[in-house]
């Protein structure tokens, strides 16, 4: 792996461990049992070879990279916190988005308009799709459906994004 | 930047990226059978967890107290998806000022499972969506409380709520 894809992941996964443990409404105030955390990472490694996929782990969390027409080759976060599965998308770094207080209220009203899908700025301002689900509630066959999603909508909306600078 | 100005603008935008998410999952028609389905199920699952609800069409509404308050949760079926909305503040009590949107962006980034968002009507609501197949009676029973929790947490942190 070069030292840039090296870099971009370290951040990755330190964003999505920031987002897990911010201790934010909404997230779970109890400490990680890691045990359970464990078990997690065990089925979810056991769903995600199931299902076809290639993935590196680290700790409690999963790399994914996928290409796509456009958007080129872009990474796929799974990080585990007990039994509950956070998948990040990244659609555009921070310095490739032109962000006006329109930008702001457009992504809100997107986000009650659109599905499963989150849409939000991490905390180094990078665009990113974000879905968070019980392990408990999903199987091989699911986990691949929202992955599939995940890809479609992650290269979708970067193509055809106005504010994305391409 | 006159208010018409800006108002087209963000009208703009927010009409780019409906246009821009129209083929993404969860904004195909509902297909009434599958919707059917999906609140019957929803309905039966209510049940199973011994939820005191009501059920308009799609729509079963859950009541329930939580941290001191009594929450409202909207379980609606979409197709083969669930759509979880809790209300956390009506329209009007919302002070929006330029900034809000940003506001509430951030707020979205730090929590890690469900989205807050404004209703077509402006009202303030947590939303949480998920496929019917993907969950049973615990699941529903785990989502409704977390959402509640979420809510009344989130209500009176909020201080450009009008209490």
């Amino acid at each position: 792996m070069s030292h840039v894809a090296r870099t971009f992941r370290r951040r990755l996964i330190a964003a999505a461990l920031a987002l897990l443990f911010a201790g934010s409404i909404g997230a779970s105030s109890a400490p990680a049992h890691a045990n359970t955390t464990k078990a997690t990472v065990e089925s979810v490694s056991a769903m995600l070879k199931k299902a076809g996929f290639k993935f590196t782990l680290d700790g409690d969390v999963y790399l994914l990279w996928f290409e796509e027409k456009g958007i080129g080759k872009f990474p796929m976060v799974i990080a585990v916190e007990k039994d509950l599965m956070l998948i990040t998308t990244q659609v555009a770094r921070a310095e490739k988005i032109t962000r006006t207080p329109e930008l702001s209220d457009g992504l809100l009203a997107a986000n009650w308009t659109y599905g499963l899908l989150k849409l939000v700025f991490d905390p180094k301002g990078n665009l990113v799709f974000r879905y968070g689900i019980s392990e408990k509630m999903v199987d091989a066959d699911d986990i691949k459906e929202l992955i599939k999603a995940f890809v479609e909508n992650t290269a979708n909306f970067y193509n055809n994004a106005p504010f994305i600078k391409k | 930047m006159s208010s018409i100005t800006s108002l087209f603008r963000a009208s703009w935008i927010v009409g780019a990226l409906a246009l821009l998410m129209a083929g993404s999952i969860g904004l195909a028609p509902a297909r009434a059978d599958s919707t059917k389905k999906t609140s019957d199920s929803t309905a039966e699952m209510l049940k199973e967890g011994k939820f005191k609800f009501t059920r308009n069409g799609a729509t079963s509404v859950v009541t329930i107290e939580r941290k001191g308050a009594a929450i409202q949760v909207f379980l609606v079926a979409i197709d083969d998806q669930i759509r979880v909305i809790s209300p956390i503040a009506t329209a009007e009590k919302v002070v929006k000022s330029p900034k809000l949107g940003g506001v509430l962006l951030d707020a979205n980034a730090k929590m890690p499972v469900f989205k807050v968002v404004f209703d077509p009507q402006g009202n303030l609501v947590l939303l949480y969506d998920i496929f019917e197949k993907m969950v049973d009676a615990d699941g529903v029973k785990k989502i409704v409380f977390d959402i509640a929790d979420s809510t009344a947490d989130f209500y009176k942190s909020a201080d450009f709520i009008k209490k």
